[in-house]
């Protein structure tokens, strides 16, 4: 849906879908795999604003896709371009979405998507708004094939792509500060009257009601993305010298990797912790992403995903733990728990 | 097994009625409880949409409202058992589409889906909630509208202060529906849901 929002001022310093994409992929790896899109509706009106938007932008509709490398490993983007009709997805978008997540789950490569998105496109309605079921369709099918699906949520997302593709990450990050909801503001605004209570829609708030796993700039993506795509993708990192069949171990592995300490099966005595090292690494606790901690391989999840969470003790300070995969603290700095 | 929007506010008698009204992240898991038993018992599912919306509240954001209905879609369009949608009355946005993907979708005459509820698209695209109707005609929101676009397969004719009659007459309709779904081979059943979403707005 296209309208005014909040930072509309700051669409001039808004990167475009392709700039956003080349961050995150090693330089002059990038290849699109667009097919080029005819405009065919018969709405003046609507034929009028998306020849406006490719005037605006360059491009032909509201998403990008193709393919490049993370720190050398091949995989598959999709990415909105909010400055085209707020990043809204009709029946074209969506089809290019759809053949972008077939492609990548036939050549087997893990799929980055970086939506911003006002939703479906107004002007084509209820067969736009169908769209996000064949997307949602095809994500489902990609990690059904047991590969990895990363998403990078961007300001602003809201509506039907919130709905669909961009809730369905196996780790969900989000752009700091971005509006992210079910509902944009305007439209709570324009059918109840009153606006959205402020402090909700946003990344650091859903992020600490376990709803997405890290608040992440941009500088902050590619290195990010290399490090959970090595987890995800399952590489065999086996420490040197360790044979785990004899449950031994050489002189060299020693307790370097795991904490042991001598041979043998171990039954009693300290046990390293399910996130192995020392916690706070060298630059703070909690983080095995981005702080540089000695575990490079820890993707810490924060939450169900799904808005749940146990209860808390009253009136105890928290650890920004809940930021554990950039270590950022999303609210003014509290105690530490440990 | 049968998930229904339950407009009134009380559980109904079905198994796994969504909550209240409006729809929040906690309707729409149990929904996909339900989903679930359908699945792991091979029973058919029917879905039946009537909502004027999801909730939109801070306990509806934070609870990941978004992301149920996401789940949803993903559930629903995977679903090994059969599955029939009732299409009863009011589809309004992402609660309504959540239950949705389907086999088989039939609508009862007066029913409508549309992204936003018509008023809400109007103030979006018009800035005045006036223009409701011309852009329900524009949207393709309505049965008929449905069935021409292939996302609806059958449209239930109401009649005047019909009642009983026609809750009859689509009772009988939905059972023959399900009796088809049940009778064809699970493989082509799956391969044609996927089929019929997938081609949705495609010139044919």
């Amino acid at each position: 849906m296209t309208g005014t929002h909040p930072r509309a001022g700051a669409d001039k310093a808004r990167k475009s879908a392709i700039d956003l994409v080349e961050t995150f992929l090693d330089p002059g790896s990038r290849r699109g795999w667009d097919q080029p899109v005819e405009i065919t509706t018969t709405d003046p009106d609507y034929r009028a604003d998306l020849e406006r938007a490719r005037e605006r932008t360059g491009l032909d509709e509201s998403v990008i896709t193709g393919e490049g490398c993370v720190e050398g490993r091949r995989v598959a983007y999709v990415a909105c371009e909010f400055r085209f009709l707020a990043g809204s997805i009709g029946v074209a978008a969506g089809e290019r979405l759809v053949r972008a997540v077939e492609r990548a789950t036939a050549e087997r490569l893990p799929l980055l998507a970086a939506p911003a998105s006002g939703g479906t496109r107004m002007q084509e309605g209820t067969v736009a708004f169908l769209q996000m079921v064949k997307v949602a369709a095809a994500i489902t099918d990609h990690k059904a094939a047991g590969l990895p699906y990363l998403v990078h949520v961007r300001h602003p997302t809201t509506g039907g792509v919130l709905a669909s593709w961009g809730s369905l990450g196996h780790v969900t990050a989000a752009e700091p500060g971005a509006l992210i909801g079910f509902m944009g503001p305007r439209v709570h605004e324009a059918l109840y009257g009153e606006e959205f209570p402020a402090g909700v829609q946003v990344a650091e708030n859903l992020m600490n009601h376990g709803l997405i796993d890290a608040v992440l700039p941009t500088s902050r993506l590619a290195e990010v993305a290399a490090r959970v795509l090595r987890v995800l993708c399952g590489d065999q990192d086996v420490p040197a010298g360790v044979d785990f069949r004899s449950g031994a171990e050489t002189a060299e592995a020693g307790s370097a990797a795991a904490g042991r300490g001598g041979a043998g099966p171990r039954r009693s005595g300290p046990r390293p912790r399910s996130r192995s090292g020392p916690r706070g690494g060298r630059t703070g606790p909690g983080c095995g992403i981005c702080c540089g901690s000695p575990r490079r391989n820890v993707s810490p999840l924060s939450g169900t995903g799904a808005g749940e969470h146990d209860p808390r003790a009253a009136a105890r300070p928290r650890a920004g733990r809940r930021g554990a995969l950039c270590g950022a603290r999303a609210q003014p700095a509290r105690a530490p728990r440990e | 097994m049968v998930l229904g929007h339950n407009r009134r506010g009380r559980r109904g008698s079905e198994r796994a009625s969504a909550e209240g009204q409006p729809l929040g992240p906690a309707g729409l898991r149990t929904a996909r409880r339900g989903m679930r038993i359908a699945a792991e018992l091979g029973l058919p599912l029917l879905t039946v949409i009537d909502t004027a919306g999801a909730a939109l509240s801070r306990e509806a954001e934070e609870g990941g409202l978004a992301g149920e209905i996401a789940r949803c879609l993903a559930d629903m369009v995977t679903l090994p058992a059969p599955t029939l949608c009732l299409l009863l009355g009011q589809g309004a946005g992402g609660a309504a589409l959540a239950l949705l993907p389907a086999d088989r979708v039939v609508a009862a005459r007066h029913a409508w889906l549309s992204p936003l509820p018509p008023e809400g698209a109007s103030a979006i695209l018009h800035r005045t909630t006036e223009r409701a109707y011309e852009v329900a005609d524009r949207q393709g929101v309505r049965s008929a509208d449905l069935l021409a676009d292939g996302i609806v397969d059958r449209v239930v004719e109401e009649g005047e202060g019909e009642g009983e009659e026609f809750l009859g007459r689509l009772g009988h309709i939905l059972g023959a529906e399900l009796a088809a779904l049940r009778a064809q081979d699970s493989e082509e059943r799956l391969a044609a849901r996927r089929a019929r979403h997938r081609r949705i707005g495609l010139p044919s």
